[in-house]
C-alpha cells in the first residue's frame, strides 16, 4: 500500500488546496499534513530514501559503496497483483531461460552504469536504492510503468501496440529515470510539469541506450521504443529528432506553437513532452559528439537545480539549463549557445 | 435503449488514447453479462470521493481509464493502474481488447 510520505510527492498542490477548502475534517487534516510536508519536499525525499535504505539494507552486500547495482527481478506470472511475485533473478545470479527476466536485469544494469559512470549517481536515490523489476505483469499488458515506490512494472505486450516491453533499453532507462526525477525535482505528473517529467525519462532513456551503444549524437536514431512497438505503432513510439512523425498516431508537437491542451493522459504528458525532447535533441546535435558528455550533463545538473520545483514547467527548466550551462562551461561558451538554440527552436523563452 | 458503455484508456508509456464504445445488446451474451455484473458492483461515487484524500498516483506511465455509462442515467468514473477494484478489472477484461486508437 502507498504511504502518505510517498503520496505527498505525487498529489498536485491545487488538489490539496481544494481538499483543505472542501474536504471533511479528516481529509482536511490529511491534506494539510501533506501540504506542510510538500513545502519541504527535498527533506521529505531524503527521509524517504533513508527509510527505503533502512528497509532494504539486508539486501545489500557488505560495504557496498556504489558502482554496482542491486537488482531483483520478480515474475508476476501474468497476475494483476501488485505484491511482489516469485524472485526470478537477483544479484550476481546467472542468466535464466526467460528473456524478459534477463532483459530487465541487464537493462537495469546498463541504466545503473550510465548514471554511475557518467554522473556519479548511485542508483535512483543516489544512495544505492535496489532496483526492483516486476515482469510478466497482468495479461497481454501493453505498458510499462514506475509505481513511485521503487518498482518497475513490465507487461508482455498485446502484440498490436507493443511486444514484450523489457526488450527496449531506452524504455527501461525511461522507467528508471522516472524514479530519478522523483528524487530530484519531483515534477508533478500532470500538465506541463508532467510533460517535463516525461521528457526527462525520454532524454535519459535515450542517453542510456546511446551510452551502451557508444553512439554519438550524429549516429543516434533519437527514437524511443523502436525495439518494442507492434504493428500499430511502427516504426517507433516517439522521435526526439522529429516529434509527431514516429507513427501514425503520433501527435507530439515540436514547438510551443502546437502545444496540446487535453484532459486525457494526465493533461497530455506524453504529447507535449515532444517540446522539451526536441530542445534537447537540438542542443545535443549542435554540440555534436557524445550527447551525454555536455548536453546530458547540463540536463542532469538542471534536473537537480535548486530552483526547480515540483510544479516547474518548460520555462523554469529552460532557465535552469542556461544557468547550469553557464556555471559549468562559462557564459558565452558554445554549450550555452547550444542550450539557447535548443529552446529557441521549440519557442520556449529561456 | 440498451446500456451504453464507453471506455477510454489514455496515458501509458505510449500516451495513446484507446476507445471502446459498446451497446451491451451488441456484445456476445457472456461478455454482456460480465459487464452487467461488473456495473452492478461498481461504486461510481467512491472512486471519486477517494480522489479527495491523498490517492495513489497517477504513477508515471500508468494507464488512466475513464469509464462512462449511460442506461438512461449517465455516470462515470476515472481510475488509474495498478490499483483497480476487481469489478472494474472485470469490465476492463471485456472492453480493453475491443478498444481502438482514438
Amino acid at each position: 500500500m502507498p504511504t502518505r510520505r510517498a503520496i505527498a510527492c505525487i498529489v498536485p498542490p491545487d488538489l490539496l488546496r481544494d481538499i483543505i477548502r472542501n474536504g471533511n475534517e479528516e481529509e482536511r487534516g490529511a491534506a494539510a499534513d501533506t501540504m506542510a510536508v510538500d513545502q519541504t519536499f527535498r527533506t521529505l525525499r531524503a527521509a524517504f530514501a533513508a527509510t527505503v535504505a533502512a528497509n532494504q539494507v539486508a539486501m545489500r552486500p557488505m560495504g557496498g559503496m556504489g558502482g554496482s547495482p542491486q537488482r531483483t527481478i520478480y515474475d508476476q506470472k501474468n497476475s494483476n497483483a501488485i505484491a511482489l511475485g516469485t524472485v526470478a533473478r537477483t544479484g550476481g545470479q546467472k542468466k535464466v531461460k526467460d528473456p524478459a527476466v534477463n532483459e530487465a536485469y541487464d537493462g537495469f544494469g546498463s541504466t545503473y552504469r550510465f548514471f554511475w559512470e557518467v554522473f556519479g549517481r548511485n542508483s535512483i536515490d543516489s544512495a544505492g536504492m535496489p532496483l526492483l523489476g516486476l515482469v510478466h505483469y497482468s495479461t497481454n499488458y501493453a505498458n510499462a510503468f514506475w509505481d513511485g515506490q521503487g518498482h518497475m512494472f513490465f507487461g508482455d505486450g498485446d502484440g498490436q501496440l507493443f511486444i514484450r516491453l523489457t526488450a527496449s533499453l531506452d524504455v527501461i532507462g525511461h522507467e528508471l529515470t522516472h524514479g530519478v526525477t522523483q528524487f530530484e525535482a519531483n515534477l508533478v505528473y500532470q500538465g506541463q510539469s508532467g510533460a517535463l517529467n516525461e521528457s526527462m525519462s525520454d532524454v535519459f532513456g535515450s542517453l542510456t541506450k546511446q551510452y551502451a551503444d557508444k553512439q554519438t549524437a550524429e549516429a543516434a536514431d533519437w527514437l524511443i521504443g523502436n525495439d518494442i512497438v507492434g504493428p500499430a505503432l511502427q516504426p517507433a513510439l516517439r522521435s526526439m529528432k522529429a516529434p509527431g512523425t514516429a507513427n501514425q498516431y503520433d501527435k507530439q508537437p515540436a514547438s510551443m506553437d502546437d502545444f496540446v491542451n487535453t484532459a486525457a493522459d494526465n493533461g497530455g504528458v506524453h504529447i507535449n513532452s515532444g517540446i522539451p525532447n526536441h530542445a534537447f535533441y537540438t542542443t545535443a546535435t549542435q554540440l555534436g559528439g557524445n550527447a551525454w558528455e555536455r548536453a546530458g550533463r547540463i540536463w542532469y545538473d538542471s534536473l537537480r537545480d535548486e530552483k526547480m520545483k515540483p510544479t516547474s514547467g518548460f520555462k523554469a527548466f529552460a532557465r535552469a539549463t542556461v544557468r547550469q550551462a553557464e556555471t559549468r562551461f562559462g557564459a558565452g561558451s558554445p554549450e550555452v549557445d547550444a542550450v539557447q538554440a535548443g529552446w529557441d527552436k521549440v519557442k520556449v523563452k529561456a | 435503449m440498451g446500456t451504453r458503455v464507453r471506455l477510454t484508456r489514455s496515458g501509458g508509456l505510449a500516451g495513446l488514447s484507446m476507445v471502446a464504445a459498446v451497446d451491451l445488446d451488441e456484445l456476445p451474451p457472456a461478455s454482456a453479462e460480465k459487464v452487467e455484473a461488473a456495473l452492478a458492483e461498481m461504486d461510481f461515487e467512491r472512486p471519486r470521493r477517494r480522489r479527495t484524500v491523498p490517492a495513489p498516483g497517477p504513477w508515471p506511465d500508468a494507464f488512466q481509464y475513464d469509464i462512462e455509462v449511460d442506461d438512461g442515467e449517465k455516470r462515470s468514473i476515472t481510475v488509474h493502474d495498478p490499483v483497480i477494484s476487481p469489478e472494474v478489472r472485470a469490465l476492463l477484461d471485456v472492453l480493453v481488447p475491443l478498444a481502438e486508437p482514438e
